[in-house]
């Protein structure tokens, strides 16, 4: 076996120095093949189709709305008008077009919905990680603090902090938006830590994550090269589906007039819906567009949340 | 310790400080039984154990004997409930793990679980080099892996070096798992059933490796499994368990050809082999292992035991009894005293 | 292709009970290729006799004994050959039942002991539900007290108290787990048992106790059983007859003493050596080099041929027949019988009185 002709050890060593990627090169394979993974799921596909139009839309939205919302010529007198060729999706009670809200609006829902996930995700996964690697006292203590933010009701929880930092918000860059994104991080990071804290407790039978201890390895270092690769991807898979929550909370929060009046968002939309009776009216053009975004980004991101979770278990990656 | 054991200690070339011993270790764990009734498991019970520079031990036992736990309790994986065990004549505790760690590895059962699913080849047999910051990072550390590899049979090493475990055979990943722990040069490996899982031809395939290894750089092994044949093949001394004590101690030899725990005798007289024994009668014990929470009193096998006497459900022979005639034979049985007697 | 037919050879001494001639189980691949797993097997069981089946993983053991319940996978089928089964309840051509005839001889007259069936038992169901359940399928007529009485029997059968019968699987442990299965599989009165590694999960001594259990049935109802592992030493004790698979084919095939003793086929030799056994000679034989064949890219002569370390040119040529030397005993080799000494056996025992 070993007494065959073989070339001698620097030879392979060269090869491999050679073919080997710098830590952005192995990023950007895992990116690639994610993708072409991603791409092969059609409903992955469609969901990704989605966000990339809303994406787009986030970004370019100042400068394809045909209105600014907030400046005073938009006020009209045509209130509640339904859709025309001056303004496409109607007016709202205060004779705006219902168009730029739209579009203005879906860079705050989606911005919002990222951050918050972006929030509950960093909370998640440290708590989760901790209760579940340290075990003991420390699990204990993680732990009943998640139970206590899983079992008290959350519109509760959301309105009561939303009141009381409200104020302090005002002075904030993006006001009472980051009051809902805190909020929204705050009350949703409890389910994520418990999904995390199971996968890291699983991980810690691993034989594998014993032969690292058995290699001599620490506990910082084996949180950081065994553990944390083998749970990022379920924060990641997580992740996506906890923005499509978050937009919901959004949307919801700002319904119930805890959002930021002076910004458009789809949930901003609903309550002036709401507040200026378009409903009983009948100005569907006004409620019904932001109902169908909000439903439209949060299916889509639930689509390739689920996809992710196919791409990111090797097990169901293999083909064999 | 029994005298047998303190026995075991001396090796030819006069070296005497084996790499381990274990004195009287036990490891209990507890546990919650059906009805959630509180139940101590001893897994261990009082284990005394010598490993000697250079040599190949075989820890020979059924499942739930603890021949596992120990292998892990001498690299410091599992702290025993009670006990000493020293590493080159230093307790444990007093020891550098990190050391202890370079210098003695470990070769787990299952290929499949054992590796990361997530490192590549080249980064899983560098890793052991990182931790302990040996080698200069880049064409040092990669040289190093190569040559690891290349010892246990992956060839081409470059062939190997991006790919996943999951890419790999359950050979190639046993090998991959052997590389990473020589690659630190270790003096000894404590080998827990570490071809019970693989299939048949590839199972002499990495059983050579590991000779080969032993015979090159003069490794200390252990080898842990329930395939007394292997044992036979391979092991210097073989120790037989049974519900976590040592029931039989000795060379290789000296147990096999001349057993002298019932339990030892009716394990090999039921081995399937193509010379069945003439000297030993095939004795299939009835029943089955007991739990290791609920251990008979007295001697544990002898409520399944053929030779059972009187004595031998309320005295419990702690130490292995030195079998008359052989040097570094003993076994923890009353037979042999009376026949000394 | 074969020079006298395996069948003929064991057929004259006795009543046969199972005769697979020419038997290829293949699947097609993307492009439509046929692929066989199983390639020109033929063997034939007498009643109460016990058959091995051994080989490397990939060798189409379990292919061949699935074949036989046809219990194939859907993407299997059977490509070529016959399957016969001369049961007292008349001849039955296995290969050209339906789905419906297999479900009929299903457990009455050929049942199986997976690998891992331990596992296979229903966690949430009691013991005796699951066996009343496969009876009730078989013996429609079969009335509660019938069940019981038949539970009771067959737990004595296997040295399991029949008050256990109403405990639920995980009340047992691994071993007992296994003799209830070979309860289930004896509950219709079979002629044929087949075990696909029955006991390669278990410990030594419940191995010891699952084949003395094994045998001790197969006496008292003259079972015929054929055993697949591929640990060669269980095959030595509880086999009449073994037969070696590589490839997909049969290697070798004849009685245990035989191929223990003058094995004709290199691969037998060097899979012997493979496994050391307590008594024989201290040290690892020299292990096969390489990996079994992939099916769809078989070499073009002897299978074997890449891995042999008595290769020569021819065996990369020709294709290959069993050759049969005597007594049932063949082998797939240009060079069988081979001369005294060129595939010398395994020592003799070492110590032993």
């Amino acid at each position: 076996m070993s007494a065959t002709a073989t070339p001698p050890p620097q030879q392979s060593t060269t090869a491999i120095l050679s073919g080997s990627k710098g830590l952005f090169g192995r990023l950007s394979t895992t990116a690639n093949r994610s993708f072409k993974l991603l791409v092969r799921s059609k409903s992955g596909l469609i969901g990704l189709g989605i966000l990339s139009v809303f994406t787009l839309i986030a970004i370019i939205g100042p400068w394809i709305a045909p209105q600014d919302p907030n400046a005073s010529t938009s006020f009209s007198d045509q209130i509640l008008a339904p859709p025309s060729s001056e303004y496409l999706l109607g007016t709202d009670d205060n004779g705006r077009d219902v168009l730029s809200q739209l579009i203005l609006g879906t860079r705050i829902s989606m911005l919002v919905g990222f951050a918050a996930a972006i929030v509950s995700a960093v909370i998640g996964s440290i708590v989760g990680i901790s209760a579940g690697y340290f075990g003991g006292w420390t699990d204990r203590i993680l732990t009943a603090i998640d139970d206590w933010f899983l079992v008290i009701p959350f519109l509760p929880l959301a309105i009561v902090l939303a009141t009381l930092l409200g104020d302090a918000a005002n002075s904030l860059p993006l006001g009472r938006v980051f009051i809902l994104i805190l909020v929204i991080g705050l009350t949703g990071w409890a389910g994520t830590s418990r999904i995390i804290r199971s996968q890291v407790l699983s991980l810690k039978q691993r034989v594998f994550v014993e032969r690292a201890r058995a290699l001599g390895s620490t506990t910082p270092w084996i949180i950081r090269k065994q553990i944390l690769p083998n749970v990022l991807p379920l924060i990641f898979a997580n992740t996506v589906l906890i923005i499509a929550i978050s937009i919901l909370t959004e949307s919801t929060l700002s319904f119930l007039g805890l959002g930021d009046p002076s910004r458009a968002s789809w949930g901003q939309m609903l309550n002036a819906a709401n507040d200026s009776g378009a409903m009983a009216q009948g100005a569907w053009w006004f409620f019904v567009p932001p109902g169908v975004c909000i439903v439209l980004v949060v299916i889509a991101f639930t689509m390739v949340g689920y996809a992710i979770e196919e791409i990111v278990n090797p097990k169901l990656r293999e083909r064999r | 310790m029994s005298a047998v054991v303190e026995q075991s200690r001396a090796r030819p070339d006069g070296t005497t400080t084996p790499i381990f011993e274990a004195r009287d270790v036990h490891v209990h764990f507890e546990s919650r039984g059906r009805r959630g009734k509180r139940k101590l498991v001893r897994a261990l019970d009082g284990v005394d154990l010598v490993w000697n520079r250079g040599e190949v031990l075989g820890i020979v036992g059924e499942s739930g004997c603890g021949k596992s736990t120990i292998g892990r309790a001498l690299l410091g994986l599992q702290p025993p409930t009670s006990g000493e065990i020293s590493f080159e004549g230093t307790p444990l505790a007093q020891t550098d793990l990190r050391d202890l760690r370079r210098r003695v590895q470990m070769v787990f059962q299952d290929p499949y679980q054992s590796l990361s699913p997530r490192q590549t080849v080249g980064s899983l047999v560098q890793e052991p080099l990182a931790i302990h910051e040996i080698g200069t990072k880049g064409i040092e550390r990669i040289q190093r892996g190569v040559n690891a590899l290349e010892a246990a049979g992956l060839q081409p090493a470059e062939r190997f070096w991006e790919r996943y475990p999951h890419e790999l055979s359950g050979g190639q990943r046993q090998r991959v798992v052997i590389a990473s722990a020589m690659v630190l040069e270790p003096e000894g490996l404590v080998c827990d059933e570490p071809v019970s899982a693989l299939d048949v031809s590839v199972r002499a395939q990495v059983l050579q490796v590991l000779m080969e290894l032993k015979q090159t750089r003069d490794l200390a092994l252990i080898f842990i499994t329930h395939d007394i044949g292997l044992a036979w093949a391979l092991c210097d001394r073989i120790v037989v368990m049974y519900l976590g004590r040592v029931v039989e101690s000795g060379t290789t030899e000296e147990v096999i050809a001349n057993p002298q725990h019932p339990y030892t005798r009716s394990l090999l007289s039921v081995v399937p082999t193509p010379f069945p024994r003439k000297d030993l009668k095939r004795v299939i014990l009835e029943g089955e292992l007991p739990d290791a929470s609920r251990i008979p009193p007295g001697c544990r096998f002898h409520p399944r035991c053929p030779a059972v006497m009187q004595r031998c459900s309320s005295d419990d022979p702690r130490d292995l009894l030195h079998v008359p005639g052989e040097a570094t034979h003993g076994a923890a049985c009353w037979l042999i005293e009376d026949a000394a007697g | 292709m074969t020079a006298t037919t395996p069948a003929t050879a064991t057929r004259a001494t006795g009543d046969v009970l199972l005769n697979v001639e020419g038997l290829a189980v293949a699947y097609r691949d993307a492009a439509g290729n046929e692929i066989r797993l199983v390639d020109d097997v033929s063997f034939s069981l007498r009643r109460g006799e016990a058959l091995g089946l051994a080989g490397e993983s990939g060798c189409g053991k379990t292919t061949t004994a699935l074949s036989i319940l046809g219990l194939l996978p859907t993407n299997l089928y059977r490509a070529a050959g016959t399957i016969t089964l001369n049961s007292e309840r008349g001849i039955m051509h296995i290969d050209r039942r339906t789905d419906r005839g297999l479900r009929d001889l299903r457990w009455k007259n050929v049942s199986i002991v997976f690998q891992g069936a331990m596992n296979a038992l229903d966690p949430v169901m009691r013991v005796s539900k699951q066996i009343g359940e496969a009876l009730r399928l078989h013996e429609p007529g079969i009335d509660d007290a019938g069940v019981k009485g038949r539970i009771d029997e067959l737990f004595e059968y296997v040295g399991i108290n029949p008050n256990r019968a109403s405990q639920y699987p995980h009340e047992f442990s691994g071993g007992m787990r296994q003799r209830v299965m070979i309860a289930l599989a004896l509950a219709c009165g079979p002629e044929l048992i087949i075990g696909d590694e029955p006991t390669t999960a278990l410990d030594v001594m419940m191995q010891a106790q699952i084949l003395e259990l094994l045998e001790e049935l197969r006496k008292e109802f003259g079972l015929a059983m054929i055993l697949i592992t591929h640990d060669l030493s269980v095959l030595a004790e509880t086999c009449d007859r073994v037969a070696i698979m590589y490839g997909g084919q049969i290697a070798e095939v004849g009685s245990v003493d035989t191929l223990y003793s003058s094995p004709q086929h290199p691969y037998t030799h060097r899979l012997l050596g493979a496994f050391p056994a307590v008594g024989g000679p201290r040290e690892l034989a020299p292990p096969i080099p390489g990996v079994p064949p992939d099916p769809a890219a078989l070499p073009p002569g002897c299978r074997f041929e890449p891995r042999c370390h008595k290769a020569q040119d021819r065996c990369a040529q020709e294709q290959l027949a069993l050759a049969w030397m005597d007594e049932g005993h063949g082998a797939r080799c240009l060079f069988a019988p081979w001369p005294e000494g060129e595939l010398p056996t395994i020592g003799s025992p070492e110590g032993a009185a």
